[in-house]
């Protein structure tokens, strides 16, 4: 049981993987939120995914992605769905991007959101296509117009439009994340198996902007 | 709880499901590959929408207003995107510098919200019958694992409240001058309104876990489920079979056009 486990060691108990992919759908959902009512040019819906990657591991977060985009579809978004692939993707990459260090510094978090954003585009651009004819209803639709009238194939067009949005929004993303895990109390940190990589106790962890 | 006494006890919400996710699988049956085919997803969609229907004028109501959120804005994107810039379009109605209308783009375009229309149907009926927190409950009870429909669950029972905090974070912000104005000013602002609301959640997560171990959750047993519906070997055949037949035609019917392609090929 989670509670008789020293904090240190963190645990993959099923109530705490549950309890914190919880928490990181919530933070997809209100996240997605808050960027529309600051009126960024950014989707800002995976935050939560990338913190479970990092704290959980890459199954976790790959989990509270694809969980989040149903979760979408239930309340009144079935498109959403299509895109849990991608959304999985996302907390895998985030999960596995942390096991190896690459969430420690800010220039790396950075250069690692901006990779990820590359490859959602990329894994994001055939379904998009299959699914939607590339039309997703967002105002990104514009950017997959012009590539279309500039003579690109749907497919084409996808990417494009994926390449132009994706890794910005996947930049602030990880650093916004990173500021989460960063202020987040160490004995809370310590509970999960990925926390010690974030541990400012460690000399090896996070190091401060 | 939103949805009829008769949907709610005799129709489980998991078989619902089953057949959104069985009619979202014919959705993507190649149509337009067919004569005449385009539009059909457009006809097959009066299936569901007859099954609202006959699930009360409330249900029907709600499926109305469903499609009409999830679909409408989609189509209109479809045919206007498709409408104008298609340049693999060859009969050109009418043109303006950029702008193209085809037949061939007005087609696609029409065809693909068909098949949007059809995809999204199914789920649709499974909102306007149950309430998002039911469908993940009904989730829960045929079998899924509860680390899997717990995360669902929780999240819909606990969405109101974590939306009523972004919030009160979000006016404490705003309260002291993070208000939005210039780009980079919004941009300075994120930081603050989501750090607190996400670190406030895993402290919060932290406590739900030692709950959750307390009550079981990390044992063999599956704890007893005190919910209402009526589940018969005949709805998890009824499940079994959608799922089954919508994977089935989809195979087939690629399988089929796959064929034909080949064929095609060959004999040229």
């Amino acid at each position: 049981m989670s509670t008789s486990q020293e904090p240190s060691q963190g645990n993959r108990s099923a109530s705490r993987m549950s309890a914190l992919v919880t928490a990181a759908i919530l933070i997809n959902l209100a996240g997605g939120e808050i960027v529309s009512v600051l009126r960024l040019p950014v989707y800002g819906d995976s935050v939560g995914t990338v913190v479970a990657g990092a704290l959980g591991g890459p199954l976790t977060g790959a989990f509270a992605g694809a969980l989040t985009n149903i979760v979408w579809s239930l309340l009144g978004r079935p498109g959403a769905a299509a895109f849990a692939i991608t959304a999985a993707a996302i907390g895998m990459i985030a999960g596995i991007s942390a096991q190896r260090g690459w969430l420690r510094t800010p220039p790396r978090v950075a250069v690692t959101g901006l990779i990820t954003g590359v490859l959602a585009a990329v894994i994001s651009a055939p379904i998009a296509t299959y699914v939607y004819g590339g039309v997703t209803g967002g105002g990104t639709d514009a950017v997959v117009a012009f590539f279309r009238g500039m003579g690109a194939s749907i497919l084409e067009a996808s990417l494009g439009q994926g390449i132009v949005s994706d890794p910005l929004d996947k930049l602030v993303t990880f650093l916004l994340a990173w500021l989460v895990l960063r202020a987040m109390p160490r004995h809370l940190l310590l509970r999960y198996p990925g926390g010690t990589l974030f541990d400012r106790a460690d000399p090896e962890a996070i190091v401060d902007a | 709880m939103k949805s009829e006494s008769l949907a709610r006890t005799v129709w489980h919400p998991a078989t619902s499901l089953a057949l959104a996710l069985c009619i979202a699988l014919v959705a993507f049956v190649p149509w337009a590959a067919m004569s005449h085919g385009r539009f059909a997803p457009l006809f097959l969609t009066l299936i569901p929408g007859s099954l609202a229907v006959w699930a009360g004028p409330p249900v029907f109501a709600r499926w109305l207003r469903g499609m009409a959120i999830a679909w409408l804005p989609l189509a209109v994107s479809m045919l206007l995107v498709h409408g104008l810039f298609y340049p693999e379009g060859i009969d050109v109605l009418w043109s303006w510098g950029w702008l193209r209308v085809t037949r061939e783009g007005w087609l696609f375009g029409a065809g693909l919200a068909a098949r949007f229309a059809l995809a999204v149907s199914g789920i649709v009926l499974a909102s306007a019958l149950h309430s998002a927190a039911d469908l993940a409950r009904g989730l829960e009870q045929s079998g899924l694992p509860l680390r899997w429909t717990y995360p669902l669950r929780a999240t819909i029972g606990l969405l109101p409240a974590a939306r009523r905090r972004a919030t009160a974070i979000q006016d404490a912000q705003a309260a002291r001058g993070l208000a939005a104005g210039s780009l980079f000013q919004r941009v300075r602002a994120l930081p603050p309104r989501i750090v607190p609301f996400a670190v406030g959640l895993l402290s919060e997560a932290d406590v739900r876990a030692q709950a959750l171990a307390l009550r079981g959750m990390d044992s063999a047993v599956r704890p007893t489920s005190i919910a209402p519906w009526t589940d018969s070997s005949r709805q998890r055949m009824l499940r079994r079979a959608l799922i089954g037949g919508g994977l089935l035609v989809l195979v087939l019917s690629h399988a089929l056009l796959a064929g034909i392609a080949v064929r095609a090929l060959s004999g040229r």
